[in-house]
């Protein structure tokens, strides 16, 4: 005897749910668009689906793009998880901007820019099928060659990942010790930690971690990465981003701007607002035109202050922003002081959270200055929250000999 | 019967946001919303508009419950968004402006500076329109204008007249984040003077001025800002001055306090 779930429905060829018919409970027979006269149903599902544009849906199926957490907008990883983190989406959500400003002689901006270039290049190489295109405003090609690889763990991470590896190879012996467990409810039980996992890994290609130490290899090739040199016509500026984004439709476009009006870069002709203000705007009517497109630009703040007009003018155009503010020598003296014993503790910097793309604009008041500080390590750009360090006495002094027995009997 | 207000926003007396005697008057009014980085004021925009198309204000007035159809036009141009934002945040609001023919969207965001202004001469141009005697106009981020062109703010300022003359309400919605009182220049060609410059003459033209700005004390868990109502030059015995706080969710949720 065979049982049957009870919604299930006995006999009658079962009609495949599509979009149009969303009552579950429409027995077979009972067909919808049976011919009552003067009872057409409204079809305002068929409507809806013809008008929502394809590439949308193609996007929201592309790996690198996950719903955020706060609004569902389809969003992508800035490359670096703790910066999706304090972005509140788990990342930049498509058409937004994000400038980071950084004061101090440090280039911490651009660990960040990069591990968004390559988060971009690694998408592509999850399948044959690209998912991903970068933008890069005002560089040479060269500007890739110092893009971090990703972070294949500790010696020992990797040891055990080659031991994991290895049985995970069909051999009789693997099969022995995985697939031959007897008792059901061992099954059972693998059944919900899949389940777990499998929730864990529905975004499994979201976002990477990057060793900054490493290069990443295979580098981009031309198919990953475009460079637009700057000219005297921001339309033409434009121009050319457009006609890159229509190259790559049902992509996710990453647009990187880095050191922004930085002098090496921008010609003098090229500081005047009467050029940089409508190319920022421009921009920002460009993020809104092609929901595919991301930005992410940079700007150093002992050029130009957050005092400066233009640098404000900028705060408002782009949907986020963040200050990157390193520690000036004191503080990192007494940090370094405060954590001698730990050197994987000491940070680097604060940072401030000025804007946050779409809440923002809602009107949530998201300033934090002061709440967050980064780190720049070989595994990753780490940003935690941030306490002002207490510095211990000699440690060695309060350790009792009474907590040295209790180690002991645990190892016991 | 008229219930008082508990908590609510009201501008004008008897508990209205845009009172029936502005939209109905034969004069044109101008008021002004300034905003800072942090509290920026859609909310407030958006339930003026509601206030506007409806005469209800749901998020900011429990009182004002009645719906009147066709109460008022409301033509919104905006420099800085396109029309898909306001579609999607007036939704919280009960209104679907994609199917309402009382609400005009002028789209001075989309390709501003690589179609519609090319030359400092298509200025003008964009304020070159005719509108309804009962229009409530929104005009969005004038002042980008002023930052992105040779545009003086005597000028914009003209062109801004033109349009309000036009119809019975206009909102000039701007931000401050340019003025610094400590700092102030002369220099006509400053940024942070041509908005002063343009905010200080709009506001001797204004009936009511609204700022939004931070806590004083620092960001606060369970306050977002405060908001101030104020009379502007044009003299009006039932605008109600008055200091407000206010708190938004993450899902939208507004809860405004008296100060």
């Amino acid at each position: 005897m065979s049982f049957r779930k009870r919604s299930e429905i006995i006999g009658g060829t079962r009609i495949q749910p599509t979009a149009v018919d969303r009552n579950p409970r429409q027995l077979p027979l009972r067909i919808p668009n049976a011919a009552v006269p003067g009872r057409q149903p409204i079809n305002i599902g068929v409507r809806k689906q013809e008008i929502a544009p394809i590439a949308k849906q193609d996007i929201s199926n592309n790996p690198g793009v996950r719903p955020s957490l706060v609004t569902s907008q389809p969003t992508t990883s800035t490359g670096t998880s703790d910066l999706d983190k304090i972005l509140l989406h788990q990342g930049l959500p498509l058409g937004t901007s994000l400038l980071i400003e950084e004061s101090g002689t440090t280039d911490f901006a651009s660990v960040i820019i990069r591990a968004f270039a390559s988060q971009g290049i690694l998408h592509n190489r999850i399948t044959e099928n690209l998912q991903s295109h970068i933008i890069v405003l005002g560089l040479s090609s060269t500007w890739s060659n110092d893009l971090p690889g990703i972070y294949k763990g500790s010696s020992k991470e990797q040891k055990k990942a080659k031991i994991a590896e290895q049985e995970s190879k069909v051999s009789v012996s693997n099969l022995a010790s995985n697939d031959l467990k007897i008792a059901w409810r061992y099954g059972l039980n693998q059944k919900k930690s899949e389940e777990q996992n499998q929730e864990n890994s529905t975004y499994e290609h979201y976002n990477n971690q990057f060793d900054l130490t490493q290069k990443l290899t295979p580098g981009p090739n031309k198919a990953d990465i475009s460079y637009i040199q700057l000219s005297n016509s921001y339309q033409s500026i434009i121009s050319q981003i457009k006609s890159i984004i229509k190259q790559h439709s049902n992509k996710v476009i990453r647009l990187i701007i880095p050191n922004l009006l930085n002098p090496s870069i921008y010609p003098p002709q090229l500081h005047s607002a009467n050029f940089i203000i409508p190319f920022i705007h421009s921009l920002r009517s460009l993020l809104r035109e092609y929901s595919s497109l991301v930005l992410i630009s940079s700007i150093s703040l002992d050029l130009y202050s957050r005092d400066n007009d233009v640098v404000k003018i900028f705060e408002n155009l782009f949907d986020g922003v963040v200050i990157l503010q390193p520690f000036d020598q004191e503080m990192s003296q007494l940090i370094e002081k405060a954590y001698r014993n730990e050197p994987s503790k000491i940070q680097q910097g604060l940072v401030n959270i000025v804007k946050i793309p779409i809440l923002s604009e809602k009107g949530l008041m998201l300033v934090h200055y002061g709440e967050y500080a980064f780190k720049n390590g070989r595994k990753r750009f780490e940003i935690e929250e941030w306490g002002i360090p207490v510095e211990d006495g000699d440690k060695d002094t309060n350790t009792t000999q009474e907590g040295g027995q209790t180690t002991k009997n645990i190892d016991f | 019967m008229t219930s008082n207000p508990n908590q609510d926003l009201t501008f004008f007396k008897p508990n209205s946001i845009i009172s029936d005697d502005i939209i109905n008057s034969n004069n044109a009014y101008l008021s002004v919303i300034t905003n800072t980085q942090g509290v920026l004021s859609n909310w407030l925009i958006n339930s003026l508009i509601e206030n506007s198309l409806q005469g209800t204000a749901n998020l900011i007035n429990r009182d004002l419950t009645k719906k009147q159809l066709n109460r008022t036009k409301v033509t919104y141009i905006s420099f800085t968004n396109n029309k898909e934002f306001y579609v999607k945040n007036l939704k919280r609001n009960g209104i679907d402006v994609n199917f309402n023919q009382n609400f005009e969207f002028i789209d001075y965001f989309t390709n501003l500076f690589i179609n519609k202004i090319k030359t400092d001469e298509d200025i003008p141009k964009l304020f070159d329109m005719k509108l309804d005697p009962k229009t409530v106009l929104f005009v969005e981020n004038p002042e980008i204008l002023l930052y992105s062109t040779n545009l003086s703010s005597n000028r914009l300022l003209s062109h801004i007249l033109s349009l309000s003359k036009q119809c019975a309400q206009t909102f000039i919605i701007a931000s401050k984040d340019l003025i610094d009182m400590e700092n102030t220049t002369n220099d006509p060609q400053d940024l942070g003077f041509k908005l002063h410059d343009f905010l200080t003459k709009l506001y001797h033209r204004s009936i009511m001025n609204i700022n939004l700005q931070p806590l004083k004390t620092g960001r606060a868990k369970d306050i977002t800002g405060s908001l101030t109502v104020s009379k502007g030059s044009i003299p009006s015995n039932d605008l109600i001055e008055k200091e407000y706080v206010y708190n938004i969710t993450k899902d939208g949720n507004l809860k405004i306090y008296y100060r």
